[in-house]
């Protein structure tokens, strides 16, 4: 009889041996009659894989592990009764020896040690090792190797074998499929050949979860019948997500294991418009007021036509003392912006602001502890600077198996696709193709990316990105460092291509200004900080609930920032650099520049529309740090194009009447803002400089004005688009140092190293 | 083999950023603090003693704080009016106390002004000679022990009380010098940029910065070196050790030729020191022997050591025991530093331009305290208290050696008239009565137009209640009225055209006017005095 039940093992029902609640005072009930389980004898249960769970006068009620092999089927013959065959997962029947033998300490009193529960994880997959190898799939040195690994790091075979590429997604399943008695299917090029998936599944049954549901537990519906829900899942020992379909359909639950790739590949197709969707209007549904899709509100709109007027009617009646007033509040807010900003940056001058990981923190991290990490690389017309990434991200020092990357590339990018496709990436990069809708900006990218991120954790870089070896293992352990309510830590960014020419030098001086004093200064003063466009590493959870990146905001990065502090989260600076390449060229320069200014203005016209309330949520400390950073980021490049040609007339004496505008204070307020301004800037990038121990930028940054005046065409420039294309992605240009970076082995900077 | 990330990393780790949350060696501020507050009190009642009672109001006092004075109170309140000759940062901290004039009129009749803030800078300068005491490696009590004997130095103590530059000058260097010694033995990029900044601020006190910022630099490249910093880090923290200084010497050129129209005014004009120098009225047979005289010139800057001893021994202890121990990283920065002003003086000396005065040796005393202390931080530690007594006694001698040799002027010109003043407590008499007297009248007439130039007769302005009754230098017009006053000015107060009143802009423009000869000028009053001034009436056919 036994073997006429199991002739049909998809005839036989799944049980679930785990404890629930019940009834109204939600009483905790062991679905296990422990009298009943202690028929069979502790070993020989454990060893066959069988568990009587409950009895009748007639019949045995027996969970086993499927397939069965002879013996077992002898010991349950051996009990003569009538036998209710019931299948269980590996977990469920572990845990409930674990209950009802209770000479076997309960798991949950009993703490593990982690390299005990390793040691049983890794007794575990052997068999998938075995079952890999007997099917001739990989060699036995492979698995060892992975076995070894594991055993230090953690992870799961599975997974740990895939991201060296040894052997695929499905080649797992197979395996996986094999070891739980389970039917494998092949959702990808299955039934049919078409590799279209989703056409081919049944698209209601989606409905019976969220998307959210079948993306963490790595299933998907592919059919139902009245036999029950079929479901492929990547892991099926994934009993919660089997229990809560199970309990979602109300009809018994028919289990098949399919690949990680084939998994992604059925929800992009059935999710892919709803993934699009959410990518461009998750915040502007959520926060209309907080997104760049409107850049201004009625209101902005009507107080900037005031002004104007005002202006206009100024300027009609009285030229002078109108030129006079609008003189003086730009030399006060220009004073306030050099004064505020140079208290801001005295301070990290001398102190350690941002957040220092030590190797010691390093090591203290448990590498079974580290968990999935997103990585996304958006990426647009790149194509050549592909292999500089995958070396980069290969090199990254992080279990492969937990990484997660998605390259995000636009569907019209045909060429990058192509390249990437041809260069067979390793298992744990992903290419994630964008589809096109408008509009086509760095930040949509991202929020697509995020919607299908696997990872705890997530950080962005760009294509021609090279983080240091350790940066997410130093986020990590900056994370569990830091206060609760952090959500994002940014790494510090530089150029290795600084010694190019004097506008490298410029630029990387610059940035050693903004990543190593301006933004440890307002880390440590606790004020909004605008983040770096790359290298930002965030808690997953939380940049899902703040809304991710608005995509119509071109500095998303800053508005990012500013959401997070909001949202009242802290954003940490972390000692630990990427190396990006600095534009080299002028024109490409000014794009990029004008890019960042023109988000810079979008960010504050649209945190600016409710300055009450605003001022509200972000106190008056951080009110004042907003107006500083944001708004005193681009107004002196505004501005100083004015001054100057004020400067210049009244030199040549042109214009006669440049000393009417200054009245004596006035004119003494300039003055400082002209010469205690330049110097202070100079001194200041130049200690900046010197705190990253990039000596030898610091003569160059003598000429820094240079660098200021060409600041000035970026950002009229960006003033002026703003007006006419405020949503357009001003595309800066990688690789122009490609030749010298291919040979990545030696960089020629590296010579020039100390 | 390389790859791009390890790359990254030791192209990190090759150049450490400069980071120090925690300062070894800085004392604690309350204890500075202390120092200050004492040595602040101490030069503010003894300012007060020698202002009020002994009637000590030296010229270079009252000349800075009657510029800031000319900023807010002459007939056109303008900054420029602070004047091109001296550095500007005395007359411009005396400014906010000028307008307490009201309230308590010494502070700017007699300039006390300037002794507030002169005590200021001595407050300052013990702090910081505190903390490089501690930086060079003394504990508490030998710092303190040091730091009093220098505060109670009777050429420091003089000119912390007295008003003049010459303290602001050697606090800011001091400031400056903690700054470097900080960079050199901890790398900290803060202190850098402060000593940085400091020099800078000296340079707003006096022209002397510029060889000293020159020579600290020095000190510092040879100090680096000698700790085999690599080449691009001696270079940028050279670069930011000079670019405050530099910038600011570069705005004051840009300033004097916007404003005077002359870039190089306050080094040329008839004002400057060259030009007082040149009318012979410092001049003494001893410097005759100096000028162009290069060995000469030498032992004439090395003799004022006699102004503190223990520098001499100081000195050739820090060479000695460079020689010895192998290089020592601060020895440079303390030799250099000490020599830098001097050395200068040398030079002018050399080319007949110094009046070669006491007060310009000044640097000397902190030199040479610190040298010592340099010394002392080297000795071992089981002779530490024995050294230490030696060390505080050549120090007390040195002092000592600073009264006697103020009192008896090594060379030429010193401030001998003032110590002995107030050594004997016997008041002087100084040229401010005659001031009054003029001021008194002229405030008498309140119809009269003044034309003066407040180079000699400043005291004039001062003194009187109503200020803008004169035509004062700073004056955007003055030159206009000066040459044509004709219906514009109703007078002309000019002192007689010997030494420096040869420089008066009145002597300047009509040498014979003081002597009658003018046709258009009438005598009108005298006021004999030691600048015998007189007043001529401009008569309607001036042009």
């Amino acid at each position: 009889m036994i073997d006429q039940v199991l002739g049909d093992l998809s005839r036989i029902p799944l049980v679930s041996l785990r404890p629930f609640r019940y009834g109204p005072r939600a009483i905790l009930v062991d679905p296990i009659d422990s009298r009943a389980a202690q028929l069979l004898d502790e070993h020989g249960a454990r060893e066959h894989g069988l568990l009587i769970y409950a009895q009748t006068p007639g019949s045995l009620y027996v969970a086993a592990r499927l397939p069965m092999n002879d013996t077992a089927r002898g010991v349950l013959k051996a009990l003569g009764r009538r036998i209710r065959l019931a299948q269980a997962t590996s977990a469920d029947l572990a845990a409930a020896y674990d209950r009802v033998y209770p000479s076997h300490p309960p798991k949950q009193s009993a703490k593990p040690s982690a390299t005990a529960s390793r040691a049983k994880a890794a007794v575990q997959k052997i068999r998938i090792g075995d079952l890999l190898r007997q099917g001739g799939k990989l060699p036995a040195a492979s698995i060892d190797e992975a076995l070894q690994s594991q055993a230090t790091d953690g992870g799961r075979l599975g997974w740990l074998l895939t991201s060296r590429n040894e052997v695929t997604y499905l080649d797992v399943a197979e395996a996986v499929a094999e070891q739980h008695g389970l039917p494998f299917v092949d959702l990808l090029n299955g039934e049919g050949g078409s590799s279209a998936v989703a056409s081919r599944l049944d698209a209601t049954l989606f409905d019976l979860m969220p998307e959210s549901f079948w993306r963490s537990h790595l299933a998907v519906p592919i059919g139902r019948s009245r036999l029950g829900l079929r479901i492929a899942m990547v892991d099926p020992e994934d009993t919660a997500a089997a229990q809560s379909l199970q309990a979602a359909s109300g009809v018994p639950l028919r289990l098949a294991v399919t690949g990680y790739r084939d998994v992604l590949a059925a929800l992009e197709e059935h999710y892919q418009q709803e993934y699009t969707y959410r990518s461009l209007a998750d915040l502007v549904q959520r926060r209309p007021e907080d997104s760049a899709h409107q850049l201004l509100s009625l209101l902005q709109r009507s107080v900037l036509i005031a002004i104007v007027i005002l202006l206009a009617i100024g300027m009609a009646v009285a030229v002078m003392p109108t030129l006079t007033v609008v003189n003086a509040v730009l030399g006060v807010l220009y004073f306030w912006v050099l004064v505020h900003k140079m208290i801001l940056l005295m301070r990290p001058t001398d102190e350690l602001l941002e957040i220092g990981i030590t190797q010691e923190d390093l090591d203290a991290l448990d590498p079974a502890s580290l968990p999935p990490y997103t990585v996304l690389v958006p990426a647009y017309r790149e194509a050549a600077v592909l292999p500089i990434l995958t070396k980069a991200l290969t090199e990254l020092d992080y279990p492969k198996d937990r990484l997660d990357v998605k390259l995000l590339l636009e569907e019209d990018d045909l060429e990058t696709i192509d390249a990437a496709k041809a260069m067979r990436l390793p298992n744990y990069i992903e290419i994630l193709v964008v589809p096109p809708s408008q509009p086509k900006t760095k930040p949509k990218a991202c929020n697509y990316g995020l919607s299908h991120a696997r990872g705890e954790y997530l950080v962005i870089y760009d294509a021609e990105d090279i983080p240091e070896r350790d940066q997410l293992k130093k986020a990590i352990a900056a994370f569990r460092k830091a206060p609760a309510n952090v959500s994002c830590v940014q790494a510090k960014l530089s150029y290795f291509n600084w010694d190019q020419n004097i506008l490298t030098r410029w630029f990387t001086a610059e940035y050693a200004a903004w990543f190593d004093l301006l933004l440890p200064a307002l880390h440590g003063a606790r004020l909004p900080i605008p983040l770096g466009g790359t290298s930002n590493h965030f808690l997953v959870r939380t940049l899902v609930d703040v809304g991710a990146w608005d995509p119509y905001n071109v500095a998303e990065d800053a508005d990012l920032g500013i959401r997070l502090y909001k949202a009242g989260y802290q954003t940490l600076v972390m000692d630990s650099t990427t190396y990006e390449e600095a534009n080299s060229d002028f024109v490409n320069w000014i794009r990029q520049r004008s890019r960042w200014v023109k988000g810079y203005i979008q960010t504050w016209f649209v945190h600016m529309r409710h300055p009450v309330r605003l001022y509200r949520e972000l106190g008056p400390k951080g009110f004042l740090g907003f107006q500083l950073v944001v708004g005193g980021t681009p107004f002196p490049f505004l501005v100083n194009p004015l001054y100057w040609l004020m400067t210049t007339l009244w030199f040549l004496s042109l214009w006669r009447s440049v000393p009417l505008i200054f009245p004596s204070w006035l004119y003494y307020l300039a003055s400082i803002n002209l010469f205690a301004g330049n110097f202070s800037f100079i001194f200041i990038n130049m200690v900046g400089a010197a705190r990253r121990g990039d000596w030898r930028l610091i003569k160059y940054e003598v000429a820094m004005p240079v660098y200021w005046s060409m600041m000035s065409v970026a950002a009229w420039k960006a003033a002026l688009q703003l007006l006419t294309r405020p949503f357009y992605w001003e595309k800066t240009e990688h690789g122009l140092l490609l030749e010298t970076m291919q040979g990545a082995v030696q960089p020629p900077m590296q010579q020039e190293a100390p | 083999m390389s790859t791009l990330s390890e790359w990254a990393s030791r192209e990190r780790a090759a150049r450490p950023g400069l980071t120090h949350s925690v300062d070894p060696n800085r004392p604690p501020l309350s204890e500075g603090l202390a120092l200050a507050g004492i040595t602040f009190a101490l030069s503010l009642l003894l300012g007060l003693h020698m202002v009020l009672q002994l009637h000590i109001v030296p010229d270079d006092t009252i000349a800075r704080v009657a510029n800031a004075y000319y900023v807010l109170f002459s007939r056109e309140p303008h900054l420029g009016a602070i004047g091109f000759v001296w550095n500007p940062l005395p007359s411009l901290l005396e400014l906010p106390l000028t307008v307490l004039r009201p309230l308590w009129p010494p502070l700017v009749a007699d300039g006390f002004a300037g002794n507030i803030v002169s005590a200021g800078f001595a407050a300052l300068g013990a702090l910081y000679m505190n903390r490089i005491l501690a930086r060079i490696g003394l504990g508490r009590l030998w710092r303190l022990l040091f730091s009093a004997l220098y505060l109670l130095n009777p050429l420091i103590l003089f000119y912390g009380a007295n008003g003049m530059s010459d303290a602001m000058m050697v606090a800011t260097f001091l400031a400056a010098w903690e700054g470097a010694i900080a960079y050199l033995q901890h790398r900290r990029l803060g202190s850098l940029a402060a000593a940085a900044l400091w020099l800078a601020v000296a340079f707003l006190i006096r022209y002397e910065a510029v060889p000293f910022a020159f020579m600290l630099a020095g000190g510092m490249l040879l100090g680096l070196y000698w700790q085999r910093r690599p080449a691009p880090e001696i270079e940028g923290a050279l670069t930011i050790f000079l670019t405050p200084i530099v910038y600011v010497g570069a705005w004051w050129v840009y300033m004097n030729w916007l404003i005077m129209k002359n870039p190089l005014y306050f080094m040329n004009s008839a004002y400057g020191n060259a030009s007082s120098v040149g009318t012979g009225s410092y001049y003494y047979f001893g410097l005759a022997g100096v000028t162009h005289h290069l060995l000469a010139a030498f032992l004439y800057a090395a003799q004022f050591a006699l102004l503190f001893w223990p520098v001499v021994p100081g000195a050739i202890g820090a060479l000695l025991l460079m020689r010895r121990k192998g290089r020592s990283s601060l020895g440079p920065l303390l030799l250099l530093g000490t020599v830098a002003v001097a050395g200068l003086q040398m030079l002018m000396l050399y080319l007949g331009k110094s009046a070669g005065w006491d007060r310009f040796f000044i640097t000397y005393v902190p030199g040479g305290f610190l040298l010592i202390a340099f010394l002392f931080s080297h000795v071992s530690v089981h002779r530490r208290a024995v050294a230490g007594i030696a060390a505080a006694l050549v120090l007390l001698v040195g002092d000592v050696g600073t009264l006697v040799a103020l009192q008896n002027p090594i060379l030429g010109h010193g401030d001998s008239v003032y110590i002995a003043s107030v050594l004997s407590s016997q008041p002087i008499s100084s040229g401010n009565g005659q001031f009054r007297t003029i001021a008194s009248y002229i405030d008498a007439h309140p119809r009269l137009v003044v034309l003066l130039d407040t180079f000699s007769l400043w005291g004039v302005v001062l003194a009187s209640r109503n200020p803008k009754q004169f035509v004062i230098t700073s004056d955007l017009n003055f030159q206009s009225l000066l040459h044509y006053p004709g219906g514009r000015v109703s007078s002309f107060l000019v002192p007689q055209p010997k030494g420096i009143a040869q420089l008066d802009a009145i002597n300047r423009a009509y040498p014979k006017l003081w002597s009658g000869s003018v046709p258009w000028a009438r005598l009108v009053h005298q006021f004999p005095g030691p600048s015998h001034v007189r007043l001529f009436r401009i008569t309607p056919n001036a042009p």
